[in-house]
């Protein structure tokens, strides 16, 4: 039987030995990490708008890491040819089409899962989206600062509002605050 | 008409190819359903729990923002598959994957990769690896050779040092590519417990390796 490299082991070992501080690190609330920061000197208003910058560059169409597709260990990877984008009369023509895709594509999801919409049967308004946005970045102050309860009722709040809105971190805002009050702290 | 809604509903939902996976940049309709993706599951809230990882790791802010820099990059060059893993765990794993210049990709995703290279060469005649970047690859690949025989010798000695009978054992038989932990007490006579507890005394040890080669204090969680 052939020997297993040593490189395949070691590479298991490394996995193997992230795998618990992975998990750890992970269960981490976004507020216990936004003040475990703060406490370590982060500016942590300029690092959640490094992330936000990240998402605007890629919805603005522009990212410098895809330019980079070229692996960063020496040659793990193909030499990458940069394929012809779309011309600009394709691009405003798309514009126009998202609309009506963007209604087929959930008339296809109800057709091909059944999901009906729960609650009034209606989209939320705008304004109230808006007003649930709002809720939840002071929902995820007070879990920062261990207002549980505040933070549990604006949560429910912001999903009276727009129920389909909450998101993973509010999602983990609520399970925080769940378990802290459940823990009685 | 079904057929083609269902289509396109399918396209919404996969999960986002990084350009490493492509083998070309992201097109202007990935990008913004990659950040559309992102934003929808808190991409800067996410980061700040990874960044977190980071510092945790480096044990220095320079160098946890550095760390999170090449991850950002990292995210979009391999992507993200919502349905296989959250995105904080995607982002967390990264950073573990990045700090230990570990390649996450498995042998299937690398040959799935190979097959749609091989496509794309026919259909849009994207270059191949040339026979200098091959070379290139099999010195990568000896000098990686040499490194994990470096480290996995260190790792030798820290179970000797510390009389560690079992992973001495465990060492030796995954070495001869057994990874069966029964076949590995049956064949030395050992409790299979023994084996299962080792596990984390060896994950430590390797924790330990990793943060001194970079210079960083180790600490362990209690």
């Amino acid at each position: 039987m052939p020997k297993r490299g040593p490189e395949d082991v070691w590479r298991q070992l490394v996995d193997e030995a992230g795998e618990d501080e992975v998990e750890r690190a992970a269960s981490v609330s976004v507020a216990q990490a936004e003040n475990e920061l703060a406490q370590a000197g982060f500016d942590v208003a300029a690092e959640r708008a490094k992330g936000a910058a990240l998402i605007e560059d890629l919805e603005a169409g522009r990212h410098a890491g895809e330019g980079k597709a070229a692996p960063s260990r020496a040659g793990d990877g193909p030499q990458v040819v940069t394929l012809p984008g779309p011309s600009r009369r394709f691009m405003r023509a798309r514009w126009l089409a998202l609309p009506a895709a963007a209604a087929l594509v959930w008339a296809a999801v109800a057709l091909t899962t059944g999901v009906t919409v729960v609650g009034t049967g209606q989209q939320p308004r705008p304004e109230d989206v808006q007003a649930a946005k709002t809720l939840h970045e002071k929902a995820r102050h007070e879990c920062a600062e261990s207002k549980w309860k505040a933070c549990l009722e604006d949560l429910d709040a912001a999903k009276k509002l727009d129920p389909n809105g909450e998101d993973e971190a509010a999602r983990r805002d609520r399970t925080a605050a769940e378990g802290a009050l459940r823990g009685g702290r | 008409m079904i057929g083609w809604l269902s289509a396109m509903a399918v396209v919404t939902i996969l999960a986002v190819l990084g350009t490493d996976r492509l083998g070309r940049p992201l097109t202007d309709e990935e990008k913004k359903r990659f950040g559309a993706l992102l934003r929808e599951h808190d991409y800067p809230g996410a980061r700040l729990v990874a960044l977190r990882f980071a510092l945790k790791l480096t044990r220095a802010r320079l160098r946890a923002q550095d760390l999170m820099g090449r991850v950002d990059v990292r995210l979009v060059r391999t992507g993200w598959d919502p349905a296989e893993v959250s995105l904080v765990r995607r982002l967390c794993r990264l950073v573990w994957s990045e700090w230990t210049h570990a390649i996450e990709e498995t042998e299937a995703a690398r040959k799935a990769e190979e097959g749609f290279l091989r496509e794309m060469q026919v259909t849009e005649g994207l270059a191949i690896p040339s026979a200098e970047q091959r070379a290139a690859e099999y010195e990568t690949r000896t000098e990686a050779r040499m490194y994990a025989k470096a480290q996995l010798e260190k790792l030798r000695a820290a179970f000797e040092n510390a009389g560690d009978a079992v992973n001495l054992l465990w060492l030796d038989h995954s070495l001869e590519e057994e990874t069966d932990l029964q076949k590995m007490a049956a064949q030395s006579g050992r409790d299979v417990t023994e084996f299962y507890s080792a596990a984390k005394r060896r994950k430590r040890v390797v924790r330990r390796l990793l943060a001194e080669e970079r210079g960083v204090p180790y600490e362990e969680d209690p």
